[in-house]
């Protein structure tokens, strides 16, 4: 037991420490943890390595809020965050921004913990209900992704010139979920990663749509930010703070228990579900679904009855550890909760020097630094292929920022395939594309 | 005043900007820069897809897959040793054995459909080549099939066979037999057992529930109805069945068909060519001798390979001119070509089936003990000397050799003593000769006859 918290507060720590680094995902260093296991084999116990796990996943989804807020770095579940958090920042809010995730975050990991004990009884028949289902609610997912965006603009001109105003960003979106679920079936059918690291397969495929453009733009832009205050207090009710949580919750767990379901989708999804309009409250929600989006598909995968692997996180763990007994699902909540509490008092540490740094900080200087290293990354663990991949995909991820479209579209790359594949038409499209 | 579009600064107009130097007319639009992020993405997309097309997808071996390989599109190649179809989640799933080890595929709804309609189902015996994306969990190794044409099978080619020849060397191999259909039951839900006999045995063919939601039930079989069963070797607790996995592939004779016996063939076959499964008349010399618990090997040889005839003990002493079925001897046999433990042997049906065509006129040069060393380990050796102990034990007896230059142990099994001419004179001072296999046992050479009339008592 006292190895087990050592190593989820190492986790926890490693994982805050991980998610300052903009465009570092906690899936990388978790798939290093791996390799290094399977080269290594004997040399951890699994067991040890969930409870390390468990620690790592914590720190990074509180922590991961500070690099969207202060260097505009999201990854796939904190593309929401951004726009209301630059609004905070550029009112040198910044600070009261990330503690506003932060506050979301612990409702969000406190209505896990209230979760814990139905949820072996619950779930289980859920899933066997949904089960037959998820191809279409995919599909409408989808559906909803594409039509629920807007021609905006095009107010002047010649019919055609309003037209192609109002239009274009909703067509750059269009062609940025079909380029990016187009990327996806290569990725799933005929990969140029190699075999051996066939893991890290979607690894230069989200580098290249989140993190790769937003450091690019970056690089071209200089935005000189006003001091950040710190606040006492945040500017929030408990009423009001219950709503965003339970909005968050909603989507975490939506995106928790489907398949390809992100957080960022999940969040998307629980912001219309609840029609909520408050900037605040939106904020709180993106923070409670985040992580329970990414603890909860963790903790998923050791629900007594279920083990359902959802998420990065869990199909690495499921690869190398079986939870036969339910206590290791208890304990393993201990975990969660012990690191919650670790990475909550992080957060409020790194939150503090970053809103102290953030106007002084050289951010082409660090864009252009993150960039080189997430290049070494993606070529060391994926090669030439990766590169490739990840070279595409930034200019796929391109499209949604310079045409002012939703990055989320690039979730075409787990959602078109996969979405495909459940409804049998995966294979077919894939022969059009002579990938079989 | 006028910004400029680069530094900000107020510029006047001209060509240029005082403070920055940027040009102020000849400048390009950034929105030039949205347009080359759309070809950029797309062409960058074709030049992947082109990259990727010519690819070969990686062929790997069981064995070889680790948590590394999870979610990889790999192709694979084996033998399926099960499979298996479920009607309510609409999935088939087999298992594929390579030389290093086995792995679970499945195919789930669309693509299971698509398998049944092209009436492409892999089944148990069947050679494949799959390719899928791999799912490695800690306690599961699987591959999952995303389109049909991912598949290639091979399915093997029966080999008539008598039942008598179906030996568990023959496990998943194809085999074809025609038998008498005797009874059928079921020892659980989903599962029929059918049971057959031919001339020289009886077998158990197995037809189960995923064969029978595939292809359809078996036709009702009268008793004592004669059938043409074409199926998989199987074991069931070691031993041999016959699993069926089409309906298509169990044929009811018409009512008057004759069960064939094995009865003698009119010509000799060579030995090489002597068929697994099929009555073969065969001739040859003897080259090998063992002895064994139920009977003897001789292993026949001509110029185009060898067999080994098993006798059984009880047909032994029926065969005429026994003392001479010796090491050199030409011999004639026919009987039921069958396999074990991986090579052809042919097991006469009677005494009168195995022929004694010519003596051994093999000259036995006698060794002498000191000149035996580990280099004569299993080569048949002729010792002569003295019986200088004798020792006598539930299965045989233990002689001590002596020739003058050296001693040996000899070991009699009761089933070779039982044909040792004169054998009640086997007994201390006694001259022999014997001729028999030099063995090692307990740091120790000794000599084991393999014949009784190998050993003749002076």
């Amino acid at each position: 037991m006292f190895l087990s918290l050592a190593l989820v507060l190492l986790g926890a720590c490693l994982g805050s420490l991980c998610a300052l680094i903009p465009a570092l995902h906690i899936y990388n260093v978790a798939g290093l943890a791996v390799l290094w296991l399977v080269a290594n084999p004997g040399s951890v116990a699994p067991e040890a390595l969930a409870s390390f796990f468990m620690g790592l996943i914590v720190g990074y989804a509180f922590c991961n809020t500070i690099p969207a807020v202060f260097l505009s770095a999201p990854d796939d579940s904190t593309i929401f965050v951004v726009l209301p958090a630059q609004r905070y920042l550029l009112e040198g809010r910044g600070y009261e921004a990330v503690l506003l995730t932060a506050l979301g975050g612990a409702g969000g990991l406190l209505a896990l913990i209230g979760l814990v004990p139905i949820a072996p009884y619950l779930l289980p028949p859920l899933r066997a209900v949904t089960q037959p289902h998820i191809h279409w609610m995919l599909g409408v997912i989808i559906v909803f992704m594409l039509m629920s965006e807007w021609p905006r603009g095009g107010t002047y001109g010649s019919p055609w010139r309003r037209w192609w105003g109002a239009w274009r960003s909703l067509l750059a979106g269009w062609l940025t979920f079909l380029l990016s679920g187009l990327l996806g079936l290569v990725l799933m059918y005929r990969t140029p990663v190699p075999v051996e690291m066939a893991y890290q397969n979607l690894l230069p495929a989200f580098v290249g749509l989140f993190a790769f453009p937003a450091l690019l733009i970056a690089l071209f832009t200089e935005t000189r930010l006003p001091p950040q205050h710190l606040s006492p207090s945040l500017d929030v009710t408990p009423d009001l703070a219950l709503r965003g949580v339970a909005a968050g919750v909603m989507g975490g767990l939506f995106a928790a228990f489907f398949p390809i379901v992100t957080g960022g989708i999940g969040g998307f999804l629980a912001g219309h579900a609840t029609a909520q309009r408050d900037t605040r409250l939106f904020i709180i929600g993106q923070g409670a679904n985040k992580v329970v989006y990414y603890v909860g598909s963790y903790l998923l995968f050791f629900v007594p009855n279920l083990h359902l692997a959802r998420g990065g996180m869990a199909s690495m763990i499921s690869t190398v550890f079986t939870a036969y007994t339910p206590a290791t699902y208890y304990s393993l909540v201990a975990g969660m909760a012990f690191a919650g509490v670790i990475a909550l008092g992080v957060l409020q540490i790194f939150a503090r020097i970053f809103a102290r740094l953030a106007p002084h900080l050289p951010q082409r200087a660090l864009s252009g630094v993150t960039l080189l290293i997430m290049v070494g990354i993606v070529g060391w663990l994926t090669g030439w292929g990766g590169l490739a991949v990840a070279g595409v995909a930034t200019a796929i991820g391109l499209i949604p920022i310079l045409w002012g479209s939703r990055r989320m579209n690039c979730l075409g790359v787990l959602l078109l395939p996969v979405t495909l594949n459940m409804a049998g038409w995966g294979s077919v499209v894939a022969q059009w594309l002579g990938l079989i | 005043m006028p910004l400029c579009p680069s530094c900000g600064r107020p510029a006047d107009a001209g060509n240029t900007c005082p403070h920055c130097g940027a040009s102020l007319t000849l400048r390009l639009p950034l929105k030039i820069l949205r347009y080359a992020s759309l070809v950029l993405a797309v062409s960058g997309f074709i030049a992947l897809l082109y990259m990727v097309q010519g690819a070969p997808v990686p062929q790997l071996k069981v064995s070889t897959i680790s948590a590394v390989n999870n979610l990889a599109y790999v192709a694979l190649a084996g033998r399926v040793t099960q499979a298996h179809y479920n009607a309510e989640q609409q999935s088939l799933s087999f298992q594929v054995l390579d030389d290093t080890g086995e792995i679970a595929v499945t195919a789930f709804r669309a693509e299971a459909e698509a398998l049944i309609a092209a009436g492409r189902v892999p089944a148990v015996g069947d050679a494949v080549t799959v390719a899928g994306t791999l799912r490695v969990r800690d306690d599961f190794l699987g591959l999952t099939l995303n389109t049909v044409e991912a598949l290639s099978l091979t399915s093997p080619t029966p080999t008539p066979l008598l039942i008598n020849a179906i030996t568990p060397d023959l496990e998943l191999h194809a085999i074809e037999i025609t038998a008498r259909f005797i009874e059928s039951r079921e020892p659980f839900p989903g599962l029929v057992l059918l049971t057959l006999q031919d001339a020289t045995g009886v077998i158990e063919v197995a037809f189960d529930e995923s064969a029978r939601l595939l292809t359809g039930d078996l036709p009702l079989l009268p008793p004592e109805s004669v059938v043409r069963v074409r199926g998989i070797v199987t074991l069931f607790k070691e031993r041999p069945q016959v699993t069926l996995t089409s309906n298509r592939h169990l044929e009811l004779l018409p009512p008057d068909t004759v069960l064939e016996l094995a009865t003698e063939p009119t010509t000799l076959t060579p030995l090489a060519a002597a068929q697994l499964g099929a009555v073969a008349k065969v001739a040859g010399e003897i080259t090998a001798v063992e002895s064994f618990s139920t009977g003897f090997r001789f292993t026949l040889s001509d110029d185009t390979g060898s067999i080994a005839l098993v006798v059984p003990l009880k047909m032994y002493p029926e065969i005429s001119g026994t003392a001479d079925l010796r090491l050199g001897a030409q011999v004639e046999a026919y009987g039921l070509v069958s396999l074990f433990n991986g090579e052809r042997e042919i097991a006469p049906p009677a005494a009168t089936a195995v022929i004694l065509r010519q003596p051994s006129a093999l000259t036995r040069t006698v060794t002498s003990i000191a000149e035996l060393t580990l280099s004569h380990l299993r080569q048949t050796v002729t010792l002569s000397g003295t019986i200088t102990a004798i020792d006598s034990f539930s299965s045989g007896k233990r002689l001590t050799l002596d020739d003058g230059t050296g001693s040996i142990t000899v070991l009699i099994w009761s089933n070779v003593l039982a044909y040792v001419p004169d054998a009640a004179r086997l007994t201390r001072e006694q001259t022999v000769t014997l001729t028999g296999r030099v063995e090692h046992y307990r740091g120790q050479l000794e000599l084991v006859p393999q014949l009784g009339f190998d050993v003749t008592v002076h």
